[in-house]
C-alpha cells in the first residue's frame, strides 16, 4: 500500500514521513521478519530447553538408568514433533470452534507463502499477500511445536526408572496429537477458555500444569520405585547420581526460558514489542532468582539443611509462576511471584513423600503446583480475571486428568507400563537397551551391602510375626 | 568382562606351573579381576582400541602382579568411582568394593603413572604349602 | 567357568553351582535365575560347597537375588574363601547362611 502512494505522489512523500513520523512505525515486511525472526530464534532457545530436561533427568536418576532417560528424551522430541505436524497444530489452531480445532493431516506453507517462494521474479502483490499474515505460517508451527515438546519432557522425567519405553511413548504420542492440542485450542487457539477471559501467556497451565497432570496421573498408575517407600514409613533416600548434570540442565533451563517466555510476546516488529521483551526477560529471570532464594531458605527451615536438587526446583518454579504473567511492569512482584512459587514447590515436594507418589525430578511440584499458582497471579498482580483463571484451572486440570489417566490405565491393562522388578533393580539400561550409560553394572557398593543387610533384618522381623506366610 | 576369562586362564597357568596353591592363586585372581574390571570401566573414556598387559614375577616366596594399561591415567587405588547412591549417604566411600577386596588381599600395593601408561604393581606373600 | 545343577527339596528349588562367580560366572548365574525362579512365589537355596572364588560380581548377583525373590533365599555350604570373603564386606549379615542343605531346607521350608 505504502510503496504505490510513494510512487504515485512525488510531492506528498516528504509529507507522508513527516506527517506520520510519530507513530507510522517500520513498514509491514520489516515487521514480517521480525517477527518471523523472532519465533523461529525464540523457538529454537526452547528447543535447547529439550536439552535442559534431559541432562536434568539424566543427573537426577541413579547410573543404571541414564541410557533410558536420554533415549526417552530423544524419543519424545521426535514424537511430539511428528505428531504436531500431522495433528497436533490443526487441532489447536485451524477454524477452531470453541472446542476443538480442525482434524485435517499435516500443516505446510501456505498457498500465497508458496506462490512467492516459486515466483521468478516477486511481484509486490504476492509479498503483500504473505506479508499481511504477520509471520511465516512455518516459524508459528515451529514456535508452537517446541512448546508442545516442552508438555512432552515434563512427563519423562517423573516417570523415570521404571516405566516401559514403549508404553510411554504410546502416551507421549496421544499427549502431544491430541490432549494437548485441545487444551491450546481451549485458550490460544481462541476456544471458549480465552472466550471467558481466560489469560495464560506462556503457559503456565497451558504447558506446565498440563505436562504436571499427566505425569501426576502416570506416577499414580506406575506406583513408587522398588524400596523407595519402606514399610516402616520411612523413604529411601535416591539422591542424583551427578549434580553438575543436574545443574547444568538448570542453567540451560533458565536460558530456555527468555525463548519461552519472551517469545510469546508473538511480535518483535515495534517498539512497544521490544520495550516489552525486555520487561519479560527482566520478569522472567527476576522470578527464578526469587525461586531460588525462596527455595533455599524454606529448605533450610523445614529439613535443616539445603538440599540442592530443592533448590533448583526452586528456580525451575520460579519460572514456572512468572510465565502466565511475565509483562508485570512493576518488576518487584516477579521476585513475589517467584518466591512463592519457590516455597510452594518445596513444601510440595515434601508433601508428594507423605501421599507416597514417586517423583523422581520433582516435577509435578515445579510444573503442576507452580503452574497453578503462576495462574492464580496472572489474576493477583496481572490483571487477569480470577474467575476465569480459576474457570480454566479446573476445566484443564479435570480434562487432562481424566484423558491420562484414561490413557495410562489402558496401557496398564494392555502392555503394563511398569518393568519388572527385578529388570528394575538391574537397571532399565542394562534390560531395555543391551548397554550401559556408565558400564557400572559389575561394581559394588557399601551402599548396596548396608541395604542388604536392612533387607535382611526386616524379613527376620516379619518372620518373628505372628501371622507367618 | 568376557574377555577376562583369557586372563584367568592365563594366570592359573603360571600359577600352576610354578606351585602356587590354589587359595593363594584364587586370591591373585580375584584381585586382578577386581582391578580389571575397575580399570576397563573407568579408565578408558573413549571407544579405541586399548589393552592390558599383566606381568606375573614369582619368588621364592611371593608372587608380584603387574597391570599396566594406555588409558586414562588412573589409579584404582585413589580413583575408584562414587558408588551407586542407591542407599545412605554415610555410606559413600571412595571406590567399589571390589577395591576394598583386591587392597584385603594384596600385601603390597603400588601405583605410578609414566607419562604414558598405568602402571599397578601387587604382591602376594604366599604361604608355604604343597602343591 | 561355572555350572549349575537345579533339584527341589520340600518345595524349596536348589542350585548347586560350581566353578567360578567371577564376572562372566554371576551373569551366568543371574540368567539362569531370571529362567528357573519365580520372583514372587519360588523359595532358592544355592549349594556353594564347589564355589571357591567369588568377587564383586558374584556379590552383586547374590544382593540382587536376595532383594528381588520375595520369598526365602538362603545359601549353604559357604566354602573357606567364600566365608573370607562374606566376612570382609560384612555380608555376612546380609545373607541367610546355613552350614548344610538339611538345616537349610528346615528353615526355609516353613
Amino acid at each position: 500500500m505504502k510503496r504505490k502512494s510513494l510512487l504515485t505522489s512525488g510531492m506528498g512523500i516528504l509529507a507522508l514521513l513527516v506527517g506520520t513520523a510519530a507513530y507510522a512505525g517500520i513498514d509491514s515486511e520489516t515487521k514480517y521478519v521480525f517477527d518471523t525472526f523472532a519465533f523461529l530464534v525464540y523457538g529454537f532457545l526452547v528447543m535447547w530447553m529439550a536439552a535442559g530436561f534431559t541432562m536434568l533427568e539424566a543427573g537426577s536418576v541413579r547410573v543404571k538408568s541414564t541410557g533410558v532417560i536420554c533415549f526417552k528424551n530423544l524419543g519424545l522430541y521426535a514424537i511430539a514433533g511428528i505428531m504436531f505436524f500431522l495433528f497436533g497444530y490443526n487441532l489447536m489452531y485451524v477454524d477452531v470452534s470453541g472446542w476443538i480445532g480442525s482434524f485435517t493431516l499435516g500443516v505446510g506453507p501456505t498457498e500465497a507463502e508458496i506462490a512467492l517462494l516459486q515466483a521468478e521474479s516477486a511481484t509486490p502483490e504476492m509479498v503483500d499477500a504473505v506479508v499481511s499474515n504477520g509471520y511465516a505460517s512455518m516459524s508459528d508451527w515451529f514456535f508452537q511445536m517446541v512448546f508442545v515438546a516442552t508438555t512432552a519432557s515434563i512427563v519423562s522425567g517423573a516417570l523415570a526408572e521404571r516405566v516401559k519405553i514403549w508404553p510411554f511413548f504410546a502416551f507421549i504420542a496421544v499427549l502431544t496429537g491430541l490432549i494437548y492440542p485441545v487444551v491450546g485450542a481451549w485458550t490460544w487457539g481462541g476456544g471458549w477458555l480465552s472466550e471467558r477471559g481466560f489469560s495464560d501467556f506462556a503457559g503456565s497451565t497451558i504447558v506446565h500444569s498440563t505436562g504436571g497432570w499427566a505425569a501426576l496421573a502416570g506416577a499414580i498408575l506406575l506406583g513408587p520405585r522398588h524400596g523407595k517407600f519402606r514399610d516402616d514409613g520411612t523413604v529411601l533416600p535416591t539422591p542424583a547420581s551427578n549434580i553438575p548434570l543436574v545443574t547444568l540442565g538448570v542453567f540451560i533451563l533458565w536460558l530456555g526460558w527468555f525463548g519461552f517466555n519472551g517469545g510469546s510476546q508473538l511480535k518483535l516488529g515495534s517498539a512497544a514489542d521490544a520495550t516489552w521483551m525486555a520487561v519479560i526477560f527482566v520478569n522472567t529471570n527476576l522470578a527464578a532468582c526469587g525461586g531460588v532464594l525462596a527455595a533455599t531458605i524454606t529448605a533450610r527451615l523445614m529439613h535443616g539443611r539445603v538440599n540442592l536438587q530443592l533448590v533448583l526446583n526452586g528456580a525451575i518454579s520460579g519460572l514456572v509462576s512468572i510465565t502466565a504473567a511475565p509483562t508485570l511492569l512493576n518488576m518487584e512482584f516477579a521476585i513475589l511471584v517467584g518466591v512463592i512459587g519457590g516455597v510452594l514447590c518445596t513444601v510440595g515436594m515434601h508433601l508428594l513423600e507423605k501421599f507416597r507418589v514417586d517423583d523422581v525430578v520433582g516435577a509435578i511440584p515445579a510444573h503442576l503446583i507452580a503452574g497453578i499458582w503462576g495462574t492464580i497471579a496472572a489474576a493477583i498482580f496481572g490483571g487477569a480475571n480470577i474467575g476465569a483463571q480459576l474457570l480454566g484451572i479446573f476445566a484443564i486440570g479435570a480434562f487432562v486428568m481424566a484423558t491420562s489417566f484414561g490413557v495410562w490405565l489402558i496401557l496398564k491393562l494392555t502392555t503394563g507400563i511398569r518393568v519388572s522388578e527385578s529388570d528394575e533393580n538391574l537397571g532399565q539400561d542394562l534390560v531395555e537397551l543391551g548397554m550401559e550409560a556408565y558400564p557400572e553394572f559389575m561394581t559394588l557398593s557399601e551402599g548396596d551391602i548396608q541395604e542388604a543387610i536392612r533387607h535382611k533384618e526386616s524379613k527376620l522381623a516379619s518372620k518373628s510375626k505372628p501371622e507367618n506366610e | 568382562m568376557r574377555q577376562f576369562v583369557e586372563i584367568a586362564a592365563f594366570i592359573e597357568q603360571f600359577c600352576q606351573a610354578e606351585s602356587v596353591a590354589g587359595e593363594d592363586a584364587s586370591r591373585i585372581l580375584v584381585s586382578v579381576e577386581e582391578v580389571f574390571t575397575n580399570t576397563v570401566s573407568y579408565g578408558f573414556k573413549d571407544d579405541s582400541e586399548h589393552w592390558i598387559a599383566i606381568e606375573l614375577k614369582k619368588d621364592r616366596d611371593a608372587l608380584e602382579v603387574e597391570i599396566v594399561d594406555d588409558g586414562i591415567p588412573y589409579d584404582p587405588l585413589t580413583e575408584a568411582p562414587e558408588p551407586d547412591l542407591s542407599a545412605s549417604l554415610e555410606d559413600r566411600q571412595i571406590g567399589g568394593l571390589g577395591v576394598h577386596m583386591f587392597k584385603y588381599y594384596m600385601d603390597d600395593l603400588s601405583y605410578s603413572h609414566d607419562g604414558i601408561f598405568n602402571r599397578l604393581k601387587m604382591t602376594l606373600k604366599l604361604d608355604q604349602v604343597a602343591p | 567357568m561355572i555350572n549349575m545343577q537345579t533339584g527341589e527339596q520340600d518345595g524349596v528349588k536348589i542350585l548347586t553351582l560350581s566353578g567360578r562367580l567371577d564376572g562372566d560366572g554371576s551373569i551366568r548365574l543371574h540368567d539362569r535365575i531370571n529362567e528357573e525362579i519365580d520372583y514372587d512365589k519360588d523359595s532358592l537355596l544355592l549349594d556353594m560347597s564347589e564355589v571357591e572364588y567369588i568377587s564383586s560380581a558374584g556379590l552383586r548377583v547374590l544382593i540382587l537375588a536376595a532383594r528381588t525373590i520375595k520369598n526365602e533365599f538362603g545359601l549353604c555350604n559357604l566354602t573357606s574363601m567364600v566365608r573370607e570373603v562374606f566376612a570382609m564386606t560384612k555380608l555376612d549379615s546380609a545373607f541367610f547362611i546355613y552350614d548344610d542343605i538339611g538345616a537349610a531346607i528346615q528353615s526355609m521350608s516353613d
